[in-house]
């Protein structure tokens, strides 16, 4: 399985993330939250858009004047979606392509943030990768890191069911599957 | 807030623009959004469409229809969505291994028969003498781990169930006559409102598992090859106690309903139409009830425990969690 931009992106948020929606697990069209983004990625920059695709791997939200487009709905995920952009420009950059900027609009700001593929980024992408691979190939889901972010997340249901009252995470999660 | 829409009178029922147009015999014309609609429940004769049909597919909404003796008949269920590839292979493994399967049969039979305790308890609390019941179906669930087979496990899921109901008569305050379970067609009035419950919460089952990428037709209890979508059926046990049996409940205690809201002709007896809109608002409205959830620290309905239920097997099959039959904790 290729690693693709959005495993990519997740990378920098969760690393169940990553396994779940790799395997096909998807729970984002039950979130509120999500409907909002895709309602945000529908109806802004329509003259612009046209999903430039590269080879299945990204999906790239528009290219202009040499610059690679990624619109986000809040900045409280930057970090995820810098690197998300630096994948494209390391995949473009992979294809011989040069002199290629990276942009994140965030219309509700109205702002952006500039993106390059700084000096060493490309053997950090290339490492990054190769662990998404071993998290993609593994044969359970990591485990889980209950994080500040988790309360906003498509997941948070499917992996807090079990949590129980008081604080107190039940962390035996038990690999007892083994066929 | 997404909503079931029932469907009782006659007409027909199709797409408008972007809604759902339904025109009824007397010519009343009502539009619904897409957007608020979550299933719907068809109980009247309708006539129906490709466009409707293909505006509920875009939309991913299920159609149920029930027959003139408000028996389930079947659904339109839109195209799968949510395919998993990986772990459809691993539901199907978990039935292959005979181990396995009667594992999570035995937690099915475990989760029903807790709930059935809780819903006696209560009542012997009340003024009941259950006591000898409760030993008996407690003695029952503790030699469920002694089985390792399909048969003998839905066995003693029959004999709770034969204990539990020969308490109805105690727990009801009508005059009732609730001999056995008698299903095909049901004889009387409780037998009737349990299959028509019944096979109501199995639609609803239906409608949850759709929003999964479980595959409905695999099951553990039940035998996959029984009905096209089993694992509802073996869900659906769980909740019966909770939905169910507490709303027929509580319809014949309050005087809600009785023998005067039933037709009986040749082929068994059928609710009246007043009764029938009365009990479906009853059991909608149970299902949008809230509670707190201990684990999520947020009120979710009684709908919303089924799917978290099927969340819960997903975390089974793909080995993050053991499953563990969900129990009324309050």
């Amino acid at each position: 399985m290729a690693v693709t931009g959005y495993m990519f992106g997740y990378f920098h948020i969760c690393k169940r993330k990553v396994w779940l929606s790799s395997h096909r697990l998807n729970m984002e069209n039950e979130s509120g939250l999500v409907k909002v983004g895709k309602f945000i990625d529908q109806t802004t920059y329509k003259e612009e858009k046209h999903n430039f695709m590269i080879e299945d791997i990204a999906n790239i939200d528009y290219l202009k004047n040499n610059t690679v487009h990624e619109v986000k709905k809040s900045e409280s995920q930057l970090d995820a979606a810098i690197w998300q952009v630096k994948f494209y420009l390391y995949h473009l950059h992979l294809r011989g392509v040069k002199d290629i900027k990276g942009k994140i609009d965030l219309p509700l700001q109205k702002k952006t943030e500039t993106v390059e593929l700084e000096e060493g980024d490309v053997e950090i992408i290339a490492g990054k990768i190769e662990e998404i691979e071993k998290i993609i190939n593994s044969e359970f889901p990591p485990h889980i890191e209950p994080l500040k972010v988790c309360r906003a997340c498509a997941y948070y249901d499917l992996c807090m069911i079990y949590f129980y009252l008081g604080g107190q995470y039940a962390r035996e999660f038990l690999y007892i599957f083994k066929w | 807030m997404q909503e079931s829409f029932y469907i009782f009178s006659n007409g027909e029922i199709m797409r408008k623009d972007n809604t759902i147009r339904l025109c009824t015999e007397d010519g009343i014309k009502k539009d619904i959004p897409i957007e608020k609609v979550y299933d719907i429940h068809i109980f009247g004769q309708v006539s129906l469409n490709s466009a409707l049909l293909n505006i509920l597919y875009k939309n991913k909404i299920v159609l149920h229809f029930y027959n003139y003796y408000e028996h389930y008949i079947g659904s339109f269920h839109p195209k799968e969505e949510h395919i998993s590839g990986s772990l459809l292979v691993s539901q199907v493994g978990f039935y292959m291994d005979y181990t396995k399967r009667c594992e999570l049969a035995r937690k099915f039979v475990r989760g029903a028969g807790e709930n059935i305790l809780r819903n006696i308890r209560y009542y012997n609390n009340r003024g009941r003498e259950f006591d000898k019941a409760i030993d008996e179906i407690e003695a029952l669930l503790s030699t469920l781990e002694r089985y390792d087979d399909i048969q003998a496990i839905m066995g003693i899921e029959g004999n709770i169930r034969k204990i539990y109901y020969g308490l109805w008569n105690d727990i009801i305050n009508q005059d009732i006559n609730f001999e056995k379970r008698i299903k095909r067609p049901p004889d009387n009035m409780v037998n009737s409102l349990i299959s028509f419950l019944n096979s109501m919460l199995y639609s609803k089952t239906v409608s949850e598992i759709y929003k999964t990428q479980l595959n409905p037709s695999i099951s553990y209890l039940h035998e996959p090859f029984v009905k096209r979508f089993s694992l509802s059926l073996d869900v659906t046990e769980i909740f019966k106690p909770l939905i169910v049996d507490r709303l027929i409940f509580s319809l014949l205690n309050k005087g809600e309903i009785g023998e005067s809201d039933f037709y009986s002709d040749t082929n068994g007896i059928r609710l009246k139409d007043s009764a029938l809109k009365l009990i479906v608002q009853k059991f909608d409205e149970r299902l949008k009830t809230t509670i707190m959830h201990r684990s999520l620290k947020r009120d979710v309905s009684y709908r919303y425990l089924i799917r978290l239920e099927l969340y819960k097997l997903i975390k089974h099959f793909i080995g993050d969690k053991e499953y563990e039959p969900f129990k009324i904790w309050w």
